[in-house]
């Protein structure tokens, strides 16, 4: 079947056109022509369509030289071919320089043909190597913009070629790579097995894929998932390896980081020590984030220090790594004023502010280029700081890395907080015990003294009672007006000791008058009895009732403290204030006298009233404030709600 | 002569007979009624309008302050006597002060009763010795006097965050001067402002002014 071929045909003799045609159609084409003559007609047909150009060098209007030259001015690549009757070697060696892809003499127009199939071959192969040349300059920059770092090896695994990102992933550059093999990333992770399955794959002809954990030119791990494809010649044999990287470290992290949260969750209900679940916590978050250390320290009650309760990574006994609450304390200090995380990246010198002064600099557990602080905030408080470093890496912390410490923080925060409410309960059950057992106590002590007044005293006075008015009835009459007499003053004298006995018990005043009359009453029984002053001041007291528990709560309070005063601190006077707010009555206390160590009474667990002064402000859901300093004073504040906890809550709504 | 009507109440059968057969000894006596806990005698008293009760203090049912407030309440021409155990003041004043005209104590002579139903009769007070109308004023007194200075009542830790905060400092420079945190501080400085009454610090800076705490 006949080629078609579009064709123009520059010739002055209509002859000669129809002959160069007819030449064509010979050699095998199927010409679809037409002959121009001038510039004008020329220019017209001139387009990308044509598969041919044949000119003649010499026209009346016009000259074939110049009709190649258009050509090369439109950037068409048409052959061109020169058909002359009179051109000499000379013109035609220079028309061949020009561009025209052949020439011909007319009277030898047979090698038309040939001349055509060359020139057209010619075209094709042109044609084809600017489109490789285009395929490969867009190959080449679909792999520079790829995000995933891909590398090209040889049959041997020697890498010949790499994009951006695989620098931007490994660290290494493709001057670095080029020539060496993937060896060069091996982490040690894998073991031998590991690379033989993948070689096996590859090799047959199929492609690989799975995850890898391999080593950045810095040291550091990540992890990446890798499809290996082979890449056969012509011939089908393997000549290159294709293989794709996507760094998947962090969607790991986060999935190996969620499942520690997670058992990290569940374990803060588990019936752990805090010690215990601090270790577990701090383990996980070392691990999961690549973290040389990791430490948790608390403020002690006083805020001016920040002391570990947990360490890894550090040889260092807890007790050691301790540091200020104030500028000594540098960024750890910092963290917990300003409850912010702070964050240094280990470039240059740490700011002075972030730094820990002499002698904290020498703690072994914060010396570390790279680190970050997290704050331990619970319910709008700092409790504590939890500080993560890395010491041999100076590698910084990435923004995944730290939101994922800020989680950890987190859930330690709330490890801590259930722990101490968990070791309140404790301590208030065996705290209820002790106070249960001197209840027993304080009863039986009561009984007995009871016993001894009735029996003693009123027991005593009865028996006499008896005795008078029996020998009243034997005695002549002029005496017994004085035997009455005598029993009158007898039982005047018992109902003062069983008024003043019941009053012990419980003052009716309390009930009956409410707590100042019955304070009042009983700062003079005090002084009489004790030979102490007492100087009383209250606010907002007059005439007002509180609920009973409070009432009889702060008058015992005040009836504890005046005689510890009485016995303990030597004084002859003493101050008692009262005074309420919405919230509260206060009640305090205060002697100018010998004073004691507070933490030393208390713990000491001698029966000093102090605690029971105090169980009963806790009972009452108040709380009991000792100031005492030995040797200047004592002052002792209670503050015992008026309304419960929970009614005040909801009263704030 | 007219005689003068006595409803007697208290829970003891014994004392309320002792008390019936004390005042029937006067002629112009009458015991028309006796009541043996605090709502019946509030009950006896409306119904028979006696001139005088005579009450115990401790009673059950309703104690003799409360059936006192009652019983003047809504039988005014009914005069109460009580008789107590105690002579606190703090009872008298809160007896007087419910309506109780005469207070007898129970350790003291018979004869008082008789004396105090018949002042209280003729429309004056009686109060049994040693109780008198001073010791119950200094009593008042007493209640009312020595209002207390809320600066003694803050901490050593709130004194020194008033003194910090009068002289303009931040709850941050607060915390940095004393070592604690800010959030603390400002925990510090609410509370004593609670227990000052102060609202601002403007507030604050006038109280500091006024007790010395800054140079004025």
């Amino acid at each position: 079947m006949p080629t078609p071929l579009r064709v123009l045909i520059l010739e002055d003799e209509p002859a000669d056109a129809e002959l160069m045609a007819q030449e064509l159609r010979r050699a095998g084409f199927d010409p679809e022509w037409e002959r121009v003559a001038t510039e004008t007609e020329y220019l017209a047909l001139l387009d990308p369509s044509l598969d041919l150009i044949l000119a003649d060098y010499r026209l009346p209007q016009f000259d074939g030289l110049l009709a190649l030259r258009f050509l090369q001015e439109r950037g068409l690549d048409i052959p061109f071919i020169l058909v002359s009757g009179t051109i000499g070697e000379e013109l035609a060696v220079s028309a061949m320089k020009q561009g025209a892809t052949d020439y011909l003499l007319k009277d030898r127009l047979a090698r038309l043909g040939q001349a055509v199939a060359h020139a057209l071959e010619q075209r094709r192969l042109r044609s084809e190597g600017k489109q490789a040349e285009e395929r490969l300059r867009l190959q080449d920059s679909a792999l520079k913009a790829a995000a995933n770092a891909i590398v090209i090896t040889d049959r041997d695994g020697r890498i010949t070629s790499v994009n951006p990102a695989f620098t931007r992933l490994t660290g290494y550059t493709a001057q670095e790579a080029i020539g060496e093999t993937p060896r060069l990333l091996r982490s040690g992770k894998h073991d031998q097995a590991f690379y033989r399955t993948l070689w096996e794959t590859i090799l047959s002809g199929q492609a690989w894929s799975g995850e890898v954990i391999n080593r950045r030119k810095d040291g550091s791990l990540y992890t990446e998932e890798q499809t290996i494809t082979p890449v056969h010649d012509e011939r089908g044999a393997i000549s290159h390896f294709i293989s794709i990287k996507q760094d998947i470290t962090e969607r790991k992290r986060v999935e190996e980081t969620l499942q520690p949260l997670y058992q990290a969750s569940l374990q803060i209900q588990a019936p752990l020590g805090l010690q215990e679940r601090l270790d577990r916590l701090l383990h996980t978050a070392q691990t999961v984030l690549e973290l040389d250390r990791v430490n948790v320290l608390l403020s002690d009650p006083e805020e001016r220090m920040l002391e570990a309760v947990a360490s890894l990574g550090t040889e260092e006994l807890l007790e050691v790594i301790r540091v200020p609450i104030g500028p000594e304390g540098g960024g750890l200090a910092q963290a917990y004023r300003t409850q912010q995380m702070v964050v240094w990246d280990g470039k240059g010198r740490v700011p002075e502010e972030l730094r820990l002064k002499p002698p904290y600099d020498q703690i072994e557990a914060f010396r570390s280029r790279v680190f970050a602080n997290v704050p331990l905030v619970a319910a709008g408080r700092s409790i504590g700081v939890m500080g993560a470093d890395r010491k041999r890496s100076s590698r910084p912390l990435e923004a995944g890395t730290l939101s994922l410490l800020q989680l950890f923080a987190a859930q330690t925060t709330v490890a801590i907080q259930n722990a101490q409410l968990f070791e309140q309960v404790l301590a208030g059950r065996g705290q209820l015990q002790v106070l249960s057992r001197r209840l027993v106590e304080v009863q039986e002590a009561e009984r007995r003294h009871l016993a001894r007044e009735l029996h003693d005293d009123i027991g005593q006075l009865l028996s006499g009672l008896k005795l008078v008015l029996e020998t009243g009835t034997t005695v002549p009459s002029k005496k017994f007006a004085m035997s009455l007499d005598q029993a009158r003053k007898l039982v005047n004298e018992l109902m003062v000791r069983v008024r003043n006995l019941s009053l012990d018990l419980r003052p009716a005043m309390l009930d009956d008058l409410g707590l100042l009359p019955a304070l009042l009453w009983n700062f003079e029984r005090y002084t009489a009895q004790f030979k102490v002053h007492v100087v009383s001041n209250h606010s907002g007291l007059e005439r007002r009732r509180f609920p009973p528990h409070v009432e009889t709560g702060a008058y015992r309070i005040v009836q504890e403290a005046l005689t510890n005063v009485a016995r303990h601190a030597g004084v002859s006077s003493v101050t008692v204030r009262l005074w309420t707010d919405q919230e509260a009555l206060h009640v305090q206390v205060e002697d100018k006298g010998t004073g004691f160590d507070p933490k030393a009474v208390l713990g000491g667990g001698a029966s000093s009233g102090l605690t029971g002064m105090r169980e009963r402000a806790l009972l009452l859901g108040g709380h009991l404030v000792i100031d005492s300093i030995p040797g200047s004073g004592t002052r002792l504040t209670a503050q015992l709600p008026l309304r419960h906890r929970l009614e005040r809550r909801k009263s704030k709504r | 002569m007219s005689q003068t009507t006595v409803v007697l109440a208290d829970d003891h059968p014994v004392v309320r007979q002792g008390l019936h057969a004390l005042l029937e000894t006067q002629s112009d006596f009458i015991v028309v009624g006796e009541a043996a806990d605090g709502l019946e005698a509030v009950r006896l008293v409306e119904r028979l309008k006696p001139n005088v009760l005579v009450l115990d203090l401790m009673m059950p049912g309703l104690n003799g302050l409360e059936v006192t407030r009652q019983v003047c309440q809504r039988t005014p021409q009914t005069c109460v006597v009580i008789v107590s155990m105690y002579s606190n003041e703090a009872y008298v004043l809160e007896a007087l002060r419910n309506g109780a005209t005469g207070y007898v104590l129970k350790d003291t002579e018979t004869s008082e009763l008789v004396q105090a139903v018949r002042e209280v009769a003729a429309g004056r007070r009686y109060l049994s010795p040693p109780l008198s109308e001073r010791a119950i004023e200094a009593y008042v007194k007493k209640a009312h006097a020595a209002p207390l200075d809320l600066y003694e009542t803050l901490t050593t830790r709130e004194r020194e965050v008033l003194h910090l905060s009068a002289e303009g400092c931040t709850n941050g420079e607060i915390g940095t001067r004393l070592g604690i945190s800010p959030r603390t501080a400002e925990t510090h400085r609410a509370n004593l402002l609670r227990k000052l009454g102060l609202h601002s610090q403007t507030e604050l800076v006038r109280y500091a002014l006024q007790r010395g705490i800054l140079p004025p």
